[in-house]
C-alpha cells in the first residue's frame, strides 16, 4: 500500500520522463513488428501501416496503461485539495469552526493510543524475539527490494553461516482443503523447524519433528488458533485427523496458541515437503527461483555487525561461484539481516 | 480458416507471468513468445498487452528496467517479482482445476 502511494507521488514529478519512456516503449514495439512485417514481404510503409493498426493505436494504448498505472487517483486528489482550499476560503468561519473540531479529535485519539501502545504493544510474543533476524536481499539500482530467495539459496546461507543458527524458510500460498466442503486456506510453508527457531509453542500436540520436511515425508499441519475455533470448531480430536489437500492427505499433528501470527495471517501450516509447488524440481534446481522469506537466529555470541561481514562473505562467495543467477558486481547488490524486533514494532 | 482466440484479460495476465518465470523479456517478445508457444493458436491483442503489464507491475507481480534488446536498441524490460512468482503458481493451480472440470462435464455422457 506504501508501496503505491510513494509511486504515485513519484509520477507527479516524473510525468514529463514517465511519459517519454511510455513513449520510446510503444515505438520500440511498433517498429519491431514493422520489421517482422517486412520480413514477411511487405513493403516497409505497408509493414508499418499492418503494425500500426495491430497495434490499436499508440495514443489510445498510452490512455490505457495510464489508466492501469494506478496513478492517475492522485492527480485528482490534487484538483480536488486545491478546490476544497478555494472554497474554504471563501467561507472562513466554516473553516476555523471545522479546524477546531478537527484538532479536538485527532489529540482525543493520539491520547488514547499511546495508552494502548504503551501497554500492549510492548514486546514480540517469540519466545527470545531479540536474537531473530530475518534475511533480505537488495538492489536498489536495479529496483530490487527484498527479492526473496531461491531453495538452493537457503541451504548456502544455513550451511556456510558462522554466525546464524536456525537458519529456517517461509512462504505462504493459498490451497484447496477438503473438509465437508471444499475450502481455500491460507497455508504457511515453512521448514521443520520454524516453530521452534521463531521460539512458538504448540497449545496442542506438537509442531514439526526433525526431516519431517525432507522430499518424500508424510504431509502433516499444524492449524492456526483462529482458523481451529472457527473451521473445526475447536475440536481438540482433530489432532491425528487427516485431511486431503493437494490430491494427498495430511495430517494434523498440532494447533498453535492463540497469537498474532507473522508474517501472515494463515490458517495452517505444513512442511515444505508438502507444498507441491516447492517440493517441485523446478524450485530445488533453479537458484534464480526466488519466492521465500528467510529466517535465523543469531548464535549467542554473535553481534548484528558480525552477522552482516558472514552475510556479505557468503554472498560475495555465491555470486562468484554463480555468477548468472546473480546481478553483476556493479549493480550493488547486497544480502543483510534485519532485527524482527525492529521490523515489527 | 477458424479465426484466432483472443485472450481474456485475467487469462493474459497468467500468461505473461509464466513467460517471465524464466527469463526477462520486453513486452513486444512476450507477445512473440505467447504466440509461438501456443502454437499459434493464441493471438495477443496488443492494444491489451501493454496495459495489462502496467497493471500487473502495479500490483508488484513484476517489475520493469531498462535495457538493450537483441538488435542494441533500448528497451524496457519486465521480471517477475517474489510475489509475482507465487501469484503464478496459485494460478497455474486454479486453472488446470477448472480445466479439468470443463472437461469432465465435456466428456460426461
Amino acid at each position: 500500500m506504501k508501496a503505491r502511494i510513494l509511486a504515485a507521488f513519484r509520477s507527479l514529478f516524473r510525468k514529463g520522463r514517465l511519459e517519454r519512456e511510455m513513449d520510446e516503449e510503444m515505438r520500440f514495439h511498433v517498429e519491431m513488428e514493422t520489421q517482422k512485417q517486412v520480413q514477411r514481404g511487405l513493403s516497409p510503409e505497408e509493414a508499418r501501416t499492418r503494425a500500426l493498426r495491430r497495434f490499436g493505436g499508440i495514443e489510445k494504448n498510452k490512455e490505457e496503461c495510464r489508466e492501469a498505472g494506478g496513478t492517475r487517483w492522485i492527480e485528482t486528489l490534487f484538483q480536488d485539495v486545491r478546490w476544497a482550499l478555494r472554497a474554504l476560503r471563501k467561507n472562513p468561519a466554516y473553516a476555523v469552526s471545522a479546524a477546531v473540531t478537527l484538532a479536538l479529535g485527532i489529540g482525543a485519539n493520539v491520547a488514547v493510543f499511546s495508552v494502548v501502545h504503551a501497554v500492549f504493544l510492548q514486546s514480540l510474543p517469540y519466545g527470545g524475539g531479540e536474537r531473530l533476524v530475518r534475511l533480505r536481499m537488495d538492489a536498489p539500482s536495479i529496483g530490487v527490494e527484498d527479492a526473496g530467495f531461491s531453495a538452493l539459496e537457503v541451504g548456502d546461507y544455513a550451511a556456510q553461516s558462522q554466525t546464524l543458527s536456525g537458519v529456517v524458510e517461509y512462504h505462504s500460498m493459498s490451497f484447496i482443503l477438503l473438509d465437508k466442503d471444499p475450502e481455500r486456506v491460507r497455508t504457511g510453508v515453512v521448514s521443520a523447524s520454524f516453530f521452534d527457531v521463531m521460539g512458538v509453542r504448540p497449545m496442542l500436540g506438537r509442531t514439526f519433528a526433525k526431516g519431517e520436511d525432507a522430499p518424500g515425508a508424510e504431509p502433516v499441519l499444524v492449524l492456526s488458533y483462529n482458523y481451529w475455533l472457527e473451521h473445526q470448531g475447536g475440536d481438540p480430536r482433530v489432532v491425528g485427523r487427516s485431511f486431503k489437500m493437494n490430491d494427498k492427505m495430511h495430517t494434523v499433528i498440532g494447533v498453535l496458541p492463540p497469537m498474532p501470527q507473522y508474517p501472515d495471517e494463515n490458517d495452517l501450516y505444513m512442511p515444505i515437503s508438502a507444498c507441491p509447488f516447492r517440493g517441485s524440481p523446478e524450485m530445488a534446481t533453479h537458484r534464480d527461483h526466488r519466492m521465500l522469506t528467510v529466517f535465523a537466529r543469531m548464535k549467542p555470541e554473535a553481534t548484528l555487525a558480525a552477522v552482516t561481514r558472514d552475510l556479505d562473505t557468503i554472498f560475495g562467495r555465491l555470486t562468484r561461484t554463480y555468477a548468472d543467477a546473480y546481478p553483476a558486481p556493479g549493480v550493488g547488490a547486497t544480502v543483510r539481516a534485519v532485527s524482527l524486533k525492529e521490523e515489527l514494532t | 480458416m477458424p479465426s484466432k482466440t483472443e485472450l481474456l484479460q485475467g487469462t493474459l495476465d497468467v500468461l505473461i507471468l509464466k513467460t517471465l518465470a524464466n527469463e526477462a523479456m520486453h513486452g513486444w517478445g512476450i507477445s512473440q513468445r505467447i504466440e509461438q508457444l501456443s502454437q499459434d493458436v493464441l493471438q495477443v491483442n496488443q492494444g491489451s498487452l501493454y496495459p495489462a503489464l502496467y497493471r500487473l507491475e502495479a500490483k508488484g507481480w513484476i517489475r520493469s528496467r531498462w535495457g538493450n534488446s537483441e538488435n542494441n536498441r533500448r528497451a524496457k524490460f519486465y521480471e517477475l517479482t517474489r510475489t509475482g512468482r507465487r501469484q503464478l503458481a496459485e494460478e497455474k493451480e486454479d486453472w488446470e482445476r477448472f480445466a479439468a472440470a470443463v472437461g469432465r462435464i465435456l466428456e460426461a455422457t
